[in-house]
Order: structure tokens, then C-alpha cells, then sequence
């Protein structure tokens, strides 16, 4: 074939690599000192301690008898899987946190996840087939169109429901739903369900020095980053930020460089991303494309390895969290545990390595529903029922399940980045530092 | 929305680099599809594994970009071979060449969530400042700007199209596969080597997704279900630059990206990716139409 390369083609060649070689060597494509560092490198030896509270850590007892099983669905491939599989890793990890403590009441806990590959009607088929198979307990899926997707085979069947991520909030599952990542604040109008969280990012910029004049809206077409947007907007708005652009992006787009020339036209104070995964990566990059620097951006559903993926650049970028490891919240026994436990599970599982957001509200749902068993027994209506009854201590706060669909409080926070690292900059109670907002 | 001529161009622009990045992708498909007959989705998955493999060689082995296609290179081509092998073996017909390719497709989504991670990986972080920041163009446009990286995706594109152009229309093997695109089993009574030849051909379009992916790893995070982003521009791209031709796959990517950029401008951001098909469903209509009236025209003068 090669035969067929004649003269000119061997001149193209070789002005390609003239190319090659010329750009990378021009300072080098890659940095000298590129190996990547590991954000979790720090992290302080932990000792084991029971994951919840009343429960004692048995470390010499074997668990022994009949498992207490708990089934799940999880995306582990699709375009979901990059967060699914965290959560999965969680499962596991609590699991063999659990056992290594002597289990539940002296019994093993065992986990059996299925792939439901992000389509909603693979979850209910997964969960029917799990109470065929008279698993004892069920954890909820990732993503709020699964949560909802898994809610009635569930319900119907008298099992509890502990969901980590419903992203869909506002539709009803039932009394027998325990949600860990709580929205809305005990309201009881599905309507208002977005309103508290909206009030604490607006609360968290004007704590600040420079709260923004005018903000820029970019919002993913995806139901949870539309009704965050659909709430702050007006929040904002009432706070005296002009809105002076707002456009929606189909889920998944990677091509930013339009709606990057469109904010730099407006040149707002804020932008507000209203983005999951990694389009802040891609919104970042159009923006290097263009030679423009934001004065202030927020994302509300990033990746975590998106953010750490920015290095220097992120620095100052606010984003929505629940959790990130540092005192107060991550200063208990157990957050310590947990911590360095998971960043070792994730180095494995090529995951990011700190306990953030998603992380933690896993990690908080098994807290819930393992607080529910240790309390009531193997048992789902005992467990529903205490758990509606009393107040639970997780990771990121004390849950109760008061309000509209079971969610009584809200630990909707602000975090930023901050000299490369992920700090909780808002409510005060739970920050790790005061927000930092340029002129 | 008011826009300068500056924001349109600088829109524009970036349209017209990023439709060399999927030029690049549509040269391999639209070269199999068009010569070989193979509509050839796996060579997508070609590419996200060749910005997989980039991404482990930089980032574990320290290795420059460029030096990873010394691997990807020949290691695709010989993948390349062994699929239409597959396919010579099976004799294939179009139809279960397609399923058959699809099914890779998919399989390359889950293999590589499970070699690598289904979570994002970046090589941005490790790229030297020098490759990352904005170049800024000469006068008399110097609030124009340009990523290196997307300079390399034009380079790449150029030479990997031109030298395809180059060897189908001006070698004897290039005018051979021709032939055998319009008759293969005449082309081999007349001396062309088909088997070999197909083999060859494949291997090389293999082996394009593999500089592709290079440039892949360097501009974008990477996540198994990438593919899925691309596949509408790139096959849109393959099918108005007319199957077979390595400058209209090239061509069409970046006018559909100028086009599809330029709307996001004026218009809500969610149609861009619709855009891709309106072009090429006007395209597609538009043919018969556009032949319907000059036939009726000649028609008429004839009368």
C-alpha cells in the first residue's frame, strides 16, 4: 500500500511532522512536572468505628448466620455510570465496613446490585426481580428519573426506600421514601421544593464581599439543573441581580463555544451554570478558545473529577455541594473512617478519591437505612415506621422526614474552590471558610 | 441578540476547527463506507480507544502525544485489518456489516468503562501552559483567537485528507479501490488484488481514528459514552461530502459546525445539534427538487 505514496503525499507527511514536532516543541505538550498529584494524599489514618449511631463495632465477631440482603439498581455502563458506579462503590464499602464491624445484630450484610444501564424501565424490571428474589431491604437507584422509575415496584411491595440522589423532588413516592440528600426544607407544596435551595445560594453570594450585579444563565436541559435555574432565577432577580442572558443546552453538549461568545458579550458578574458532569470542562475550554476570563462562576452538578480536572482555574468557582471533608461535618469518628476508606475504594476503582457530594449522600442513605434495621429488625414496616417516627444522624446533618415526599430538611450548601481544594463556604454553621468574591 | 462581526467570526472560527476534529472522525467512516461499503460505527469506538490509549500512555508513561501514535498507529491498522477480515469471512452484506459494527460499538462503551473508568478523565491538567492557552491572530485580526490544540486538529485534518484525496484519485491503488467500488468482481478480473486491497484499505481508516483520537485525548475530557455526541455530525458530515470522498467529509464537517455554531449564536442553543440534520435534510431534498426544476426547465425549452 505504501507503494502507492508517492512524492507529494511523502511532502505532506513530512510537513506533518514538521508540525507535530514544532508545536511540541514549543515549550512541550506535555508539563515536565505532569504527573498528576493525589487530592487525597493527605488524608490521616482512621480508625474503625460503627457507621452509625447505636450501633456497637465488634471487630473480633465474625457475622454468622443468614445474610440480611439488600438489593439495588445501579447504571454502572451508560452515560450515567461515571456517578452510579461511586455509589456502588459506597455500597461496597459499607458493607464490608458493616461485616468488619460483626455485622447487624451478629448477621452479615450482603449487597446485590444489577446493572439497569440508565434506563428507567431496566430499574423497575431490576427491582422487581429483586423482591422476587425476597432480597430483605432495597437501595434506591442513581438519578431522579430511576428513583421514580424504581418507586412503584417498591412501594407496592412494602419496602423501605432510602434514595440517595432523587433529583425529582417535587414527585411523590410515598411515606415509605428516605431521602439522604434533603431538599426543600420541610415545605409542604411540591411547588416550593427548589425555593430553599435557591434562598441559600442567594444568601451564600451576598455574605460576600462583591455580591453580582448581573448574572448570565447557561442551564442543561435535564430536570434537576432546569429547576434549580427555574428557582434561583427569581431569587436572585428579588436580590437585585439582573438577568442578562439565559439560555438552555442539551444534555450532553461539548461544543460551548457559542454560548462562551454569548457571555462574553454580556460579561456578567456571575455566571450561573446550571450544568452536571462535565460541562464546566468544556465550558472552561471554550472560554480559553476565546481568551475570556468569568469574573465569577457557579455550577450547580458538576463531576468531581471535572472540577479537579481545571486545576488553577477553578479557583473561586462555586458550586452546589452537600458535603465536602473538612470540619465540622467531616470531622467525626466515622466521616474520618469513611474518608480514607473510600478514597482507597475509589483509587481502585479509578474514582475520584474525596468524599463530596455524592459520596456522602450515598454513604448517608446506607446510614439511614442501617439506623432503620438496628433500631426496628429485618423488617420493612418496622423500619418505615421508625424511620418516619425519629430523626436519623448522617454524614451531611440529622434527617428527618417531615415535609412534602419525606423531605424534611435542606442540605442544600455552597461550596468553592479555594487554593485547589473544595471547601463548604455557606450556610455558616457548616463552612469551612468565608466566600471569596473578586470585584 | 446583537452580536458584533468580531463575535460571529470568532464563532465561525470555532466551528471550522472543531469541524476538523470531526472531519477527521468522518474521513475513516466515509472512506469504508463509501469504498468498502461498510457503514462502519465501531470506528468511532476506534476513535474514543485511541484517546483512551493516549490518555494512559501520557498520563502514566509520561510519553509526548505525538510519540503515542508510534503504538496507536499500527496496532489500529492491524484492528482495522482483522474487522474486515471478519467481515470477508462472514461475507457480510452491507446490512449485518452494519449490525455487526454497531454491536462493537456498544461493547467498546462498556470495555472501556471497565479498562479504564466510566468516570471523566481530563489530559488538560497535565498539558504545558504553552498548549493551552489561546494564540491570538495576526493583524488585522487580532481579537481573534485559536487553541493550539485546535490548530493541530487542522493540521491533522489537512494532511490525513489530503493525502487520502491524494492517493485515491492520483495512485494506482487509489484509482484500483475505485474500481473496485463500482465493480469489484470485473475490477479482479482485470488484475485488482480485492481481498488484500479491502484489507488495506479498512486497516488504514483504522488507523486515521487513531490520530483522530490523539486529538480527541488533547481537547476534550473523555468519558465512554463520548461517541454518542459525535455520531450525528460525523455521519451527517460523511453523507453530504458524498460517500468515498475524503475532501467533501472534511468540507461538510466544517461548514455543518459553522452552520451549527452560528445558530447557537442567534437561536436557543438546544436545536444546534437539529441543525446537523435540517442541513442534511435539506441537502437530501433539496437534490430531487433542484433536478425535478431543471428537467422541467429543459423540458419546457425543448417544447
Amino acid at each position: 500500500m505504501f507503494s502507492m505514496i508517492k512524492k507529494p503525499a511523502a511532502r505532506g507527511i513530512a510537513v506533518s511532522a514538521c508540525a507535530a514536532l514544532l508545536l511540541s516543541g514549543c515549550g512541550g505538550v506535555v508539563k515536565e512536572d505532569g504527573k498528576k498529584a493525589d487530592p487525597a494524599a493527605d488524608l490521616p489514618d482512621a480508625e474503625i468505628v460503627s457507621p452509625i449511631a447505636g450501633m456497637e463495632c465488634k471487630t473480633d465477631a465474625e457475622p454468622t448466620g443468614d445474610p440480611i440482603v439488600v438489593g439495588g439498581s445501579l447504571s454502572l455502563t451508560g452515560p450515567l455510570a461515571p456517578t452510579a458506579t461511586l455509589h456502588k462503590a459506597v455500597g461496597d464499602l459499607v458493607v464490608e465496613w458493616v461485616n468488619d464491624c460483626g455485622g447487624i445484630d451478629g448477621r452479615p450484610l450482603e449487597w446485590k446490585v444489577l446493572d439497569d444501564q440508565g434506563a428507567p424501565a431496566t430499574v423497575t424490571s431490576n427491582y422487581e426481580r429483586l423482591i422476587g428474589d425476597k432480597v430483605d431491604f432495597v437501595m434506591g437507584p442513581y438519578g431522579g428519573a430511576a428513583a421514580l422509575a424504581g418507586a412503584g415496584p417498591v412501594t407496592r411491595a412494602g419496602y423501605a426506600y432510602p434514595t440517595a440522589t432523587n433529583g425529582a423532588p417535587d414527585k411523590l413516592i410515598g411515606e415509605n421514601h428516605f431521602p439522604s440528600w434533603h431538599i426543600g426544607g420541610g415545605v409542604e407544596d411540591p411547588t416550593k421544593m427548589f425555593a430553599a435551595q435557591a434562598q441559600t445560594f442567594v444568601d451564600a453570594v451576598k455574605s460576600g464581599a462583591n455580591p453580582p450585579k448581573s448574572v448570565f444563565y447557561a442551564t442543561s436541559k435535564f430536570p434537576t439543573t432546569l429547576s434549580y435555574t427555574a428557582s434561583t432565577k427569581p431569587a436572585l432577580e428579588d436580590a437585585g441581580a439582573k438577568t442578562v442572558g439565559d439560555v438552555e443546552y442539551d444534555l450532553g453538549t461539548t461544543d460551548f463555544s457559542s454560548i462562551a461568545i454569548r457571555i462574553q458579550n454580556a460579561d456578567p458578574d456571575l455566571v450561573y451554570v446550571g450544568g452536571l458532569g462535565a460541562d464546566i470542562t468544556n465550558l472552561y475550554q471554550a472560554f480559553d478558545a476565546i481568551g475570556y476570563t468569568p469574573k465569577g462562576i457557579y455550577v450547580a452538578l458538576p463531576a468531581p473529577a471535572a472540577v479537579q480536572g481545571l486545576g488553577d482555574k477553578a479557583d473561586g468557582l462555586l458550586l452546589s455541594s452537600i458535603y465536602e471533608n473538612h470540619p465540622p461535618l467531616g470531622d467525626t469518628d466515622v466521616a474520618k473512617y469513611f474518608a480514607k476508606s473510600y478514597s482507597e475504594i475509589a483509587g481502585k476503582e479509578k474514582l475520584f478519591p474525596l468524599v463530596e457530594t455524592q459520596a456522602a449522600a450515598g454513604f448517608s442513605a446506607w446510614q439511614i437505612l442501617l439506623t432503620g434495621i438496628n433500631e426496628a429488625g429485618v423488617d420493612n414496616k418496622a423500619v418505615i415506621d421508625w424511620l418516619n417516627g425519629h430523626d436519623v444522624e448522617t454524614l451531611v446533618g440529622t434527617a428527618n422526614f417531615d415535609g412534602f415526599n419525606n423531605y424534611g430538611s435542606d442540605f442544600t450548601r455552597v461550596a468553592q474552590i479555594q487554593d485547589g481544594k473544595r471547601v463548604l463556604v455557606w450556610p455558616e454553621d457548616v463552612a469551612g471558610a468565608e466566600i471569596d468574591e473578586k470585584p | 441578540m446583537s452580536v458584533s462581526s468580531m463575535a460571529l467570526a470568532q464563532t465561525l472560527l470555532n466551528g471550522a476547527l472543531l469541524g476538523c476534529l470531526f472531519g477527521s472522525i468522518a474521513l475513516g467512516l466515509s472512506v469504508k463506507w463509501g469504498h468498502l461499503g461498510v457503514a462502519d460505527f465501531f470506528h468511532l469506538s476506534l476513535t474514543l480507544l485511541g484517546a483512551y490509549v493516549t490518555y494512559s500512555l501520557v498520563s502514566e508513561q509520561l510519553w509526548d502525544p505525538f510519540l503515542t501514535l508510534v503504538v496507536t498507529v499500527p496496532a489500529f491498522f492491524l484492528i482495522g485489518v482483522g474487522v474486515q477480515w471478519i467481515f470477508l469471512a462472514l461475507k457480510a452484506e452491507a446490512f449485518t456489516a452494519l449490525l455487526i459494527t454497531f454491536a462493537l460499538f456498544m461493547v467498546t462503551e462498556s470495555a472501556v468503562s471497565m479498562i479504564w473508568s466510566p468516570d471523566l478523565l481530563n489530559l488538560r491538567p497535565m498539558l504545558a501552559d504553552s498548549f493551552t492557552t489561546s494564540l491570538r491572530l495576526p493583524e488585522p485580526l487580532p481579537q481573534l483567537a485559536v487553541q493550539p490544540v485546535d490548530l493541530l486538529a487542522l493540521v491533522c485534518a489537512v494532511v490525513m485528507v489530503g493525502v487520502s484525496a491524494f492517493a485515491l484519485g492520483r495512485t494506482r491503488s487509489g484509482r484500483a479501490v475505485q474500481a473496485m467500488r463500482q465493480d469489484s468482481e470485473i475490477a479482479q478480473t482485470l488484475g485488482v488484488r480485492v481481498v488484500p486491497l479491502t484489507l488495506a484499505v479498512s486497516g488504514l481508516a483504522a488507523s486515521t481514528a487513531a490520530v483522530a483520537g490523539m486529538v480527541v485525548a488533547l481537547r476534550m475530557p473523555l468519558s465512554p459514552s463520548l461517541p454518542l455526541q459525535w455520531i450525528g455530525a460525523v455521519v451527517v458530515a460523511t453523507m453530504l461530502g458524498g460517500l468515498g470522498r475524503p475532501v467533501g467529509a472534511l468540507v461538510a464537517a466544517i461548514v455543518v459546525m459553522m452552520i451549527q455554531n452560528a445558530w447557537s449564536l442567534w437561536f436557543p442553543p438546544q436545536w444546534s445539534p437539529a441543525v446537523a440534520f435540517g442541513v442534511l435534510f435539506l441537502f437530501l431534498a433539496g437534490g430531487p427538487a433542484i433536478r425535478f426544476v431543471r428537467e422541467s426547465m429543459t423540458a419546457r425549452r425543448l417544447a
